[in-house]
């Protein structure tokens, strides 16, 4: 027996990404593995090497996501996440502990979605778990297309094609000096 | 005049057809230093002043170029005047890079035991940067042979006894001979080179000479000895005009007592600025830069301007110079004689061994004649002018330096 508050719920769910194209029943399915943890400003949901228990899911408020090269003595943000957003998926599918922090921004609803317990759900071949892989798929493919455009405008600048151009014109130079103006 | 070396060194590099990258490479200093200096004036009041140190370019050798003690100075002087220093270097090929620096204070509102602590100061926050194979600082404006003598005295306490930190000591403190009348004689040697080429010499041609100080007395000198009409010759106050020449050896003897052309019986006095534009053969501009003009450039009769001076020429000038067919030899070749010498006494620092005066004016002739012979046979073979041949000759041998060492 579905509640009112249920199917509101599910209808919220819908509007979530990777939520999108399940069936009502089917979201509820995720919903009963998920969890709902409130948070504070400046307070951290994850930090690099945790054991990851799950992936969440932005109901209100501001997440930023921070990156480190030097054990966290200047931390970089490398994305603001908002409601609707997915984190923590990385290290989920991955299998690995956390790369990242996760920092809420302001005050902050997050669902939790149980890791063990989607695991057990794929485990059990349940189609909702699937739809969500599929999606993450879909999510992580746009990620890496936007990555690539950055990464050619990168290696345009400082790149192997660049630097040729710029080599060649250190040539040039040299036979300016040594061919046309010698004395 | 700060734009004008740029000027003339993006000129040449467009002629080379190097790209922006390399240009940059070239154009922009390795290394400037800005240091506080705070000492006690002789009132009890504190003194704060700022000094400067920029290396331009050291792919040649130790970075060399003056020290300046004036209120204007910056670092953006303090750069365009290394980079001049580079090509300057370049051109008459010693092994040195470009350097120059200062302090911006007033040594006309200080006493003699205020600039000593001024400088010993500046050197005990700069020690570290320069150095006999680092960079070897020399006079400039407002800085003399006693500064340099302070400088290499506080820079030994620091590293022990090192005379070849500084150039233009005393000749009594590891000076060298002949330092003083170094500008003034490589610019007469380059004149007898280019007059050489026109199949002439010095004793058959007319000079004008504007600015009497240490260039412009000892060039009358030089000229003077071979022959040469000095015909006038100007200084702050005034100008001196006699068709037949002016007797330079009484002349000089006037100006010493007197520290003024004005009143020297054996010529006759001319408007001060009339001696750019006096009938003569060769104009030598030996105090300030800035003088030819595109307004006065029309008015010059001589034939041949030599810059004794630093951008006595300004660039429009210059092209008028170009396109009526009046040589100009350009100031970085011009003027070099009191860099060469300099390097003359770094080395005898080096080789803790003097040389006499003759040996000195002989390797001067040389290194002057080698210079000149360089930028006049490229000049002619690309039909460019001696400027930006010189210019050219610059970046070729900083250019070769850099790609040689490995950018």
């Amino acid at each position: 027996m579905t509640t009112r508050k249920e199917v509101r719920k599910t209808e919220r769910f819908h509007q979530i990404p990777i939520f999108s194209n399940l069936a009502g029943k089917e979201v509820g399915e995720i919903l009963r593995i998920t969890k709902e943890q409130k948070y504070k400003p400046g307070d951290v949901v994850f930090s690099p090497n945790d054991p990851c228990d799950g992936f969440y899911i932005i109901l209100d408020g501001r997440v930023d996501i921070r990156l480190s090269n030097d054990k966290g003595k200047t931390q970089t943000t490398i994305a603001t996440l908002s409601h609707r957003s997915v984190f923590g998926e990385m290290s989920f599918l991955g299998k690995r502990p956390r790369s990242a922090w996760a920092v809420a921004v302001e005050d902050t609803r997050l669902n939790r979605v149980d890791g063990e317990a989607f695991q057990a759900s794929l485990d059990r071949g349940d189609v909702s778990a699937y739809k969500v892989i599929h999606n993450f798929a879909i999510l992580i493919a746009g990620r890496l297309r936007r990555v690539e455009d950055e990464l050619l405008d990168v290696l345009q600048n400082i790149g192997p094609e660049k630097r040729k151009e710029k080599l060649a014109e250190l040539q040039e130079f040299r036979h300016t000096l040594y061919r046309d103006w010698s004395f | 005049m700060l734009s004008d070396t740029s000027h003339y060194f993006r000129n040449a590099a467009k002629v080379m057809g190097i790209g922006q990258r390399v240009q940059r490479v070239l154009e922009r200093p390795q290394r400037s230093i800005k240091v506080e200096i705070t000492v006690e004036l002789d009132n009890g009041d504190l003194g704060t002043y700022t000094g400067y140190r920029v290396q331009h370019n050291r792919a040649r050798g130790p970075g060399k170029g003056g020290l300046r003690y004036h209120p204007t100075m910056d670092e953006d002087h303090a750069i365009a005047l290394a980079g001049l220093m580079t090509w300057k270097t370049a051109i008459v090929d010693i092994p040195y890079g470009g350097a120059k620096g200062g302090i911006d204070c007033d040594p006309r509102s200080l006493s003699p035991r205020e600039v000593e602590r001024i400088t010993r100061k500046f050197v005990g926050e700069i020690h570290e940067v320069i150095g006999p194979t680092v960079d070897i600082p020399a006079p400039d404006v407002n800085t003399n042979a006693q500064i340099m003598a302070w400088i290499m005295n506080e820079y030994s306490r620091f590293h022990g006894f090192s005379p070849a930190v500084v150039t233009g000591k005393p000749v009594d403190l590891h000076g060298s001979p002949g330092r003083e009348e170094a500008t003034g004689l490589g610019v007469t040697y380059c004149i007898e080179e280019l007059l050489s080429r026109q199949k002439t010499t010095v004793a058959e041609n007319t000079y004008a000479i504007q600015g009497f100080g240490n260039v412009g007395s000892w060039l009358a000198h030089h000229l003077h000895k071979r022959g040469g009409k000095v015909v006038a010759v100007s200084d702050i106050g005034g100008a001196l005009y006699r068709k037949d020449g002016i007797p330079i050896d009484d002349l000089i003897e006037y100006f010493t007592e007197k520290r003024t052309l004005e009143g020297f019986p054996e010529a006759e006095a001319i408007p001060r600025d009339d001696v750019l534009y006096v009938d003569c053969d060769i104009l030598i501009p030996a105090a300030l830069g800035g003088v030819l003009t595109k307004e006065n450039a029309k008015d010059v009769k001589a034939k041949i301007v030599v810059e004794a001076a630093n951008a006595p020429t300004t660039p429009e000038a210059d092209e008028i110079f170009h396109e009526s067919g009046v040589i100009v030899v350009p100031d970085v070749l011009a003027n070099a004689g009191g860099v060469i010498v300099s390097y003359f006494e770094w080395v005898q620092n080096i080789q803790q061994f003097r040389w006499e005066l003759e040996e000195i004016r002989s390797k001067l002739q040389r290194y002057m004649r080698n210079a000149f012979t360089t930028v006049w046979d490229l000049a002619q073979r690309k039909n460019i002018s001696l400027r930006t041949a010189a210019y050219v000759v610059a970046i070729g041998r900083v250019g070769k330096a850099t790609v040689l060492s490995g950018l």
